[in-house]
């Protein structure tokens, strides 16, 4: 009993006749019980009774739950809505703040010449010895002018291809063009060079080390995978990028190189084997990808969802496998768990553009072609290379800068897959740690919003994001995904 | 197989969300006559639902679970539209100051 | 084990003086230049022969014997012989009593700015009075321009010290520029900060060594309104929060861990973590034996070894999330040894004391040991290492 001074706790209890109100949520079932995420993806646990209950504001004060839900941004009653309300707005306006810097990451892609025939490479490339296939410098002046109309104060410049090395004196250009420039926006600039490293040599790696330059290069598994998946006629693909790799880390530093990986037919198979390469590598992370469709032609709706149901078991065959090492003391992530974890756990979003809404198609990255054409996604340059178009929002020597940004195109793609207003995703108890992705959608059902219930693109996000809150119900488990936490 | 739904019970956009949700496994052919909706479902391939059981049983779960959630939606959305509108705006709308 | 420092006391006063109060620097330095004598209490320890005329007052300390002293103005009981050379003190030749308002070499000057409160805490250890209290602000203020300089913190306390309103910004405002290189903690609740207008007028009074120490107890709002027993208070509290940081002012979270609040210790720090995340420091606070507590210890009192589980947890989700993190008033043989890391000696060196059972401890220096109010009732898991 208190003190007769102070009053009792029950006296500080909400006292309305209103009892309780509900904030905003949705829920799924994970297998028998049912998880609620609300606006801000702040998630919990009910079983269906309680769930029940609580919509039918049947819950009382007293019970268990109560106190939680309105601690998580459930419910709210008279003693909580103020600071409810503020602290929410305040948490939504953090989840969506970096996308209104606008597009960061620009693509370049210098040249389409490559050595290697990758079977699943969408881009027609071209013989090695001619230079036709090469982005001018005109095209690159123009892109680099397009950079800098980016509000972004972190810009990310990549440069793709073909092989880029290939026209390694473009890049070389690009990179000090734009250093120079920047001493007038004084923004924070990123290089970076995708590269199957067949042509590296100490010149490369001299400027990449002087320009604080990344290295993004493709590592697809052990030696017969890999030289499947990349055959480069007369040569050991597998033997000289692990050479090349270790020999860019040496020179440039472990954190400086990053490797992924294409995942075929083949590669579902193997991915311990895979990651166990990548350990090989000196590598502490690996981003395993899903198939990609833009290679095939969908013949039928049903073809891309059982590819996935294959492609989750190799997901969830590797992920096990990393959560193992990481039971033995290495060290190890999984790339996009880490990116989903990182939007279940903590109240930031570090901005992939692949998993956001709005999709990060242009107004997140951008690709310039060695033509000119400019493409809202890297994919969206491939879709064009198989014969589709659609993405192509404009040519930096014809159009200025609002001319490609504003491209219809552009802009219903973005405004059709918004998440919040298309159907199930409005409503998916996933949706704060979900994207859209309108160029996969239009690419495997010629629709931007896409039909859910057939997308593969749902199917893998809702699946990783049930295993992931399944897995963390172990808490040596919950213990070493909160590790891999970028905070 | 055939599900009959009354709708006083489950009225016609949770019956029409249930649709879309299934729609990658089922195909649905829908009638409506005197408040009561009458499903035929098959499977995507043309054939016909052997464990109907267990189809029924979805179904009611599915009709139960949006039931739900247009409750939700509904009781929730001018608080939404707020905490929305206070996130983007540069002063409080809450501030009685 | 030692008595607390005795901060007042009655004085003899010589015949014949006015009836003032003044608020003194001390000095031992009879050779003081008379612009700054005038303002301090010469403190005589040799039987000088000199005139002291240029003092504003002199002093000396009570002795039983050799009583030549009665040219001095004040004599000093003995057991406020502590009193040294930069102090500051208050005399009040009317009432006859001398108190201590600032210690030189004490690492923890607070200044308790006002009794008044508009929150009414279980565990209060400085209980609210209603009756006007402004001559403490009014001391403070004279007496900042006499602290030494180079002083590296201070801290206001209260009572509630936005409740002031003028004088607690003129005293923000004295610091920041008399002492603008110390270290500032204001304790508040923060609720007063709901206003923006305060939030602003403290942003302008103030340098960037201010920090603002506000209480959270609960993760659930009806819980932290039942402890600060006070309707509305959590949302008020949050909202001040809110409005200093849109002003970027410093502010750390305290929590007072007991009965009422150890259970969701774990689930406060998360929340914390998620939605105050930008918060400068977090300090976790042990239990003082003090005003409210002894009243209310039967719904307070948790042995804190068995809010270990809680504690441990707590630590590992705010430095999961990277935010700073203090223990304060815990002894170490009560804390587990993965958050010793975390236990900061707290309590001053002359408020501190230790317990029989810390006798021949290994770590004693290392432990910030007992407020003296402890004896009233402590850990019973108290034991020395060796």
């Amino acid at each position: 009993m208190m003190n007769k001074l102070f009053n009792s706790r029950s006296a500080y209890e909400d006292s309305s006749t209103l009892g309780y109100e509900l904030l905003p949520f949705n829920f799924d079932k994970i297998n028998n019980k049912y998880i609620l995420t609300n606006i801000v993806g702040d998630s919990l646990f009910l079983d269906f009774d309680n769930l029940n209950q609580l919509i039918q504001h049947q819950l009382s004060p007293s019970s268990s739950i109560y106190n939680s839900l309105k601690a998580k941004f459930f419910i709210f009653d008279n003693t909580n809505k103020d600071g409810a309300l503020n602290l929410l707005s305040l948490r939504y306006r953090t989840k969506n703040y970096q996308k209104s810097f606008f597009t960061s990451l620009h693509m370049f892609v210098v040249s389409l010449r490559c050595d290697h025939s990758c079977p699943y490479c969408q881009v027609s490339r071209q013989n090695i010895k001619t230079n036709k296939f090469d982005m001018s410098k005109e095209i690159a002046d123009k892109g680099i002018d397009f950079v800098f109309k980016s509000p972004n104060p972190l810009i990310k410049i990549e440069f793709q291809g073909g092989e880029s090395m290939l026209n390694f004196n473009l890049i070389k250009y690009i990179t000090q063009e734009v250093k120079s420039k920047n001493e007038l926006y004084n923004k924070n600039i990123q290089f970076v060079i995708a590269t199957n490293l067949s042509f590296l040599d100490d010149e490369i790696l001299d400027f990449c080390k002087l320009n604080n330059i990344f290295i993004s290069t493709s590592l697809d598994g052990p030696k017969e995978l890999h030289n499947k998946n990349r055959p480069n006629p007369g040569n050991n693909s597998y033997q000289n990028t692990k050479k090349a790799i270790k020999k860019a880390q040496d020179r440039l530093g472990i954190d400086k190189v990053s490797a992924i990986m294409t995942t075929t037919e083949d590669s579902l198979r193997e991915p311990i084997e895979i990651i166990n390469e990548y350990i090989d590598s000196n590598f502490n992370s690996i981003f395993l990808r899903p198939l990609s469709p833009y290679g095939f032609a969908i013949k039928t709706k049903t073809y891309d969802k059982y590819k996935t149901k294959e492609w989750l078991d190799f997901y969830k065959k590797g992920l096990n496998y990393i959560l193992d090492l990481n039971k033995n003391g290495i060290f190890f992530t999984e790339f996009y768990a880490s990116i989903i974890l990182t939007k279940i756990l903590t109240p930031y979003d570090f901005g992939y553009v692949d998993l956001q809404s709005p999709t990060g198609a242009g107004i997140s990255a951008i690709v310039f072609n060695y033509d000119g054409n400019v493409y809202s996604s890297d994919e969206a340059r491939m879709l064009a290379e198989m014969g589709d178009d659609t993405f192509n929002i404009g040519n930096l020597l014809k159009d200025d800068y609002k001319k490609i940004m504003t491209h219809p195109t552009l802009l219903s793609s973005i405004e059709d897959s918004i998440t919040v207003s298309s159907p199930m995703c409005n409503e998916c108890a996933f949706i704060e740690y979900c994207g859209s992705d309108p160029t996969y959608h239009h690419a495997t059902q010629k629709d931007f919003t896409g039909f859910k219930p057939l997308s593969g693109f749902c199917e893998k996000n809702m699946e990783i994001a049930k295993y992931l809150f399944q897995l963390m119900e172990n808490e040596e488990n919950k213990k070493i995904l909160y590790n891999w936490l970028n905070i | 197989m055939i599900i009959t739904i009354n709708l006083d019970l489950f009225n016609l956009d949770i019956v029409k969300n249930v649709i879309y949700r299934n729609s990658g496994k089922y195909s649905f052919n829908l009638d409506i006559a005197n408040k009561i909706v009458t499903l035929n479902i098959k499977l995507l391939d043309g054939s016909v639902i052997v464990d109907k059981d267990e189809v029924e049983r979805e179904i009611s779960r599915d009709l139960i679970d949006q039931s739900l959630r247009q409750s939700v939606r509904e009781e929730t959305k001018d608080i939404r539209k707020l905490i929305i509108a206070q996130a983007f705006s540069n002063t409080d709308l809450l501030d009685d100051e | 084990m030692k008595d607390a420092l005795k901060l007042s006391s009655k004085i003899n006063v010589r015949e014949g003086l006015n009836k003032r109060k003044y608020i003194l620097r001390v000095t031992k330095n009879i050779n003081l230049p008379t612009v700054l004598a005038k303002e301090s209490l010469f403190l005589d320890e040799n039987s000088t022969t000199c005139d002291l005329d240029k003092f504003c007052l002199s002093g000396t300390v009570e002795k039983t014997s050799n009583q030549n002293l009665q040219t001095r103005d004040i004599y000093i009981p003995e057991q406020m012989s502590y009193i040294e050379e930069g102090d500051i003190v208050r005399v009040d030749l009317q009432n006859k009593t001398l108190k201590s308002l600032y210690r030189i070499n004490s690492l923890h000057n607070s200044f308790l700015v006002t009794e008044r409160c508009n929150s009414h805490c279980i565990m209060c250890s400085q209980p609210p009075k209603k009756a006007n209290d402004d001559f403490l602000a009014d001391d403070i203020i004279k007496m900042i321009p006499l602290i030494n300089r180079d002083v590296k913190f201070l801290g206001i306390t209260g009572g509630e010290a936005t409740l002031l309103n003028e004088k607690f910004l003129q005293i923000l405002s004295l610091i920041a520029n008399y002492l603008p290189e110390t270290q500032l903690d204001v304790l508040t609740n923060g609720r007063n900060f709901k206003n923006l207008d305060l939030a602003k007028a403290v942003a302008m009074s103030s340098n960037s060594n201010l920090q603002l120490c506000i209480p959270l107890y609960s993760d659930v709002s009806s819980i932290h309104n039942f402890v600060v027993q006070a309707d509305n208070a959590w949302n008020e509290t949050i909202k001040g929060i809110l409005n200093l940081k849109r002003l970027n002012q410093k502010v750390e979270i305290r929590v007072v861990i007991h009965k009422q609040t150890y259970k969701r210790l774990p689930q406060l720090c998360e929340f914390i973590s998620k939605n105050l995340g930008f918060v400068d420091h977090v300090a976790l606070m042990g239990l003082e034996m003090m005003g409210f507590t002894k009243p209310n210890i039967d719904e307070l009192w948790i042995d804190p070894k068995d809010y270990s589980q809680e504690l441990i947890e707590a630590c590992k989700i705010l430095e999961t999330f990277r935010i700073p993190t203090s223990i304060y008033n815990h002894q170490l043989c009560l804390l587990d040894e993965s958050l010793w890391s975390y236990a900061r000696k707290s309590i001053s060196d002359w408020k501190n004391i230790y317990m029989p059972e810390c006798k021949n401890c290994s770590v004693k220096n290392q432990c910030g040991g007992f407020f003296a109010s402890a004896t009233f009732k402590y850990s019973e898991f108290i034991k020395p290492f060796s």
